[in-house]
């Protein structure tokens, strides 16, 4: 079985999650105005009034049309009660109630306070857990940054299709420390949480909520349709990241630059979940270390704390010499090789 | 590992990046620049370092109340660059309601944070007196239709602790209690007279 659909899926939907949210919260806000009917006619045939009735359908699946004895009356307490499951973004979230934050974030909270609520804690175990135990699996199969590289290695076969030779800078691993201590360190300092403004999956969700929010606030105040949205000037810090990306240096925020991912790294050193070269089969090709997407080496089974666990050397390996293993280290496994 | 002067500037471009950004980002400190905050929130400078920026709760109100500072937008020139991303409630545009007609104990803002930057208020009120002060509203005398001869009363009917927090002099005037008011903004929300006679200022 392949592996690469089920990421793909995973990533696509967390991406698209960042838009829907903010969208059902919106959905609710009318529900809860008893103006949710009144929203859709009037926007009919725009983008919005399209949005929002497809939201009420998702959201009524399964309700019976009654409320207060009225047949016919839209349950409005049983939507509220349910869109209050889907709450936030790929940055922290709420989903049926189980709160989720990203570890930089607390880390970041923690340390500009510097104090330790139990709120935090709580929205941090699972996260935590997680990374103690799979190591870096946010990074390759959940952040939405992980669409917007897929883009950029478009982006770039196309450029390569074109003969345009775009060039791959080999930047030092080891940035992605520096960028998370100096961050953190100013952040103790500053008392502010700065890595959030160059992180890219709060980058994104925090422009994601206001794209749909500003297309629902323009379509009250102004007329309803496609909008200049209202994006801050962060959205430049992700069209740069895909520039350098497709031009000069590929997956180079992942590889080498992002914060969250040095702190995923550090948390997953000891993770059992790991890539496993069977000795015997492999013939040695070097098909998966040119297609890792970190520039890891799983041939030479140096793949180390970065490994995401994306399974794209799992995929690409022709003789199936590399396999998803529970262990705790990065040894090859020799049995059976003369 | 030996570095070259070539490769050690190109390693230590980001670090310079990373820093300069965080210059960029410092927080403001003008006293006009502090905004007011969800219900539940903490002194300002506690609440920007606590808050991770995340929405949840602009997502949670219902009335939506809550919206994002984005210093790039009207009406939001207050906001600094540390401030950007924060939520904040302007009572003219949308005032809170402090939950009062939603399911639930406790207002629901407070209950999606994730850091604890807006402390959990319960929906009673002995919970909300205590833990919420986004500000205090304060009556402009001399422009109040009720301190200038015709008695109009607006605000007091929608104050949620009416005739405790705001209360109803002789012809109607607006009498503010500064130890009961939470700052919820729905007396500026409803005050007929432009520009408002009555409004929230933060604390």
């Amino acid at each position: 079985m392949r592996i690469w659909p089920w990421r793909r899926a995973l990533q696509v939907s967390v991406f698209s999650m960042m838009f829907v949210f903010p969208l059902i919260a919106r959905y609710a806000y009318y529900v809860n105005a008893r103006q949710i009917d009144k929203a859709v006619e009037s926007w009919k045939g725009y983008t919005q009034g399209r949005l929002l009735a497809v939201t009420d359908v998702f959201m009524s699946i399964g309700l019976t049309r009654e409320e207060g004895g009225v047949v016919g009356r839209r349950p409005r307490k049983a939507i509220l009660a349910r869109t209050a499951n889907f709450l936030g973004s790929a940055w922290s979230s709420k989903i049926a109630g189980v709160s989720l934050v990203d570890m930089l974030a607390a880390a970041e909270s923690m340390l500009a306070s510097r104090s330790l609520e139990m709120v935090l804690l709580i929205g941090l175990s699972l996260p935590l857990l997680a990374t103690l135990l799979l190591g870096r699996v946010y990074c390759g199969w959940v952040c939405p940054m992980g669409v917007i590289n897929w883009f950029a290695a478009r982006l770039r076969a196309l450029i390569v299709f074109l003969e345009l030779k775009p060039i791959a800078i080999p930047f030092w691993r080891g940035n992605r420390f520096i960028v998370l201590a100096a961050g953190l360190l100013f952040t103790l300092v500053a008392g502010l949480p700065l890595l959030g403004y160059v992180y890219p999956p709060a980058v994104l969700s925090r422009e994601a909520n206001g794209f749909i929010m500003s297309l629902f606030d323009r379509a009250e105040n102004v007329r309803p349709g496609w909008m200049m949205p209202r994006l801050t000037g962060a959205i430049f810090f992700i069209a740069a990241l895909i520039g350098v990306q497709a031009l000069l240096s590929p997956e180079a925020w992942c590889r080498s630059f992002c914060p969250g991912g040095a702190l995923y790294s550090l948390l997953g050193r000891m993770r059992i979940l790991r890539i496993k070269r069977i000795a015997k089969d492999c013939v040695e090709c070097d098909i998966c270390d040119q297609a890792c997407p970190m520039a890891l080496a799983p041939m030479s089974d140096k793949t180390g704390s970065q490994c995401d666990s994306c399974g794209v050397c799992v995929d690409v390996c022709p003789t199936g010499a590399l396999k998803f293993k529970i262990a705790i280290d990065d040894k090859p496994i020799l049995e059976g090789v003369r | 590992m030996r570095w070259t002067r070539r490769e050690a500037l190109k390693n230590l471009l980001p670090l310079l990046a990373v820093l300069s950004g965080a210059f960029a980002f410092l927080r403001p400190t003008k006293a006009r620049a502090v905004p007011i905050r969800p219900p539940g929130a903490l002194k300002e400078d506690d609440f920007l370092a606590k808050c991770i920026r995340c929405s949840k709760c602009v997502e949670a109100c219902l009335d939506r109340a809550i919206i994002v500072m984005n210093p790039r937008l009207e009406g939001h020139e207050q906001a600094g660059f540390g401030q950007a991303g924060t939520p904040f409630i302007r009572p003219r545009q949308k005032a809170c309601t402090l939950c009062q007609s939603s399911a639930g104990d406790s207002l629901r803002c407070t209950e999606v944070c994730p850091t604890g930057a807006l402390t959990l208020v319960a929906k009673t009120p002995e919970s909300i007196q205590k833990h919420v002060a986004m500000g205090r509203a304060r009556v402009n005398k001399d422009i109040c239709y009720s301190f200038t001869g015709s008695s109009c009363g607006v605000c007091v009917r929608a104050c949620p602790f009416e005739g405790r927090a705001l209360r109803a002099g002789h012809f109607e005037t607006p009498i503010v209690d500064p130890e009961l008011c939470v700052g919820c903004g729905l007396c500026e929300r409803v005050c007929i007279r432009y520009p408002q006679a009555i409004e929230v200022v933060p604390v």
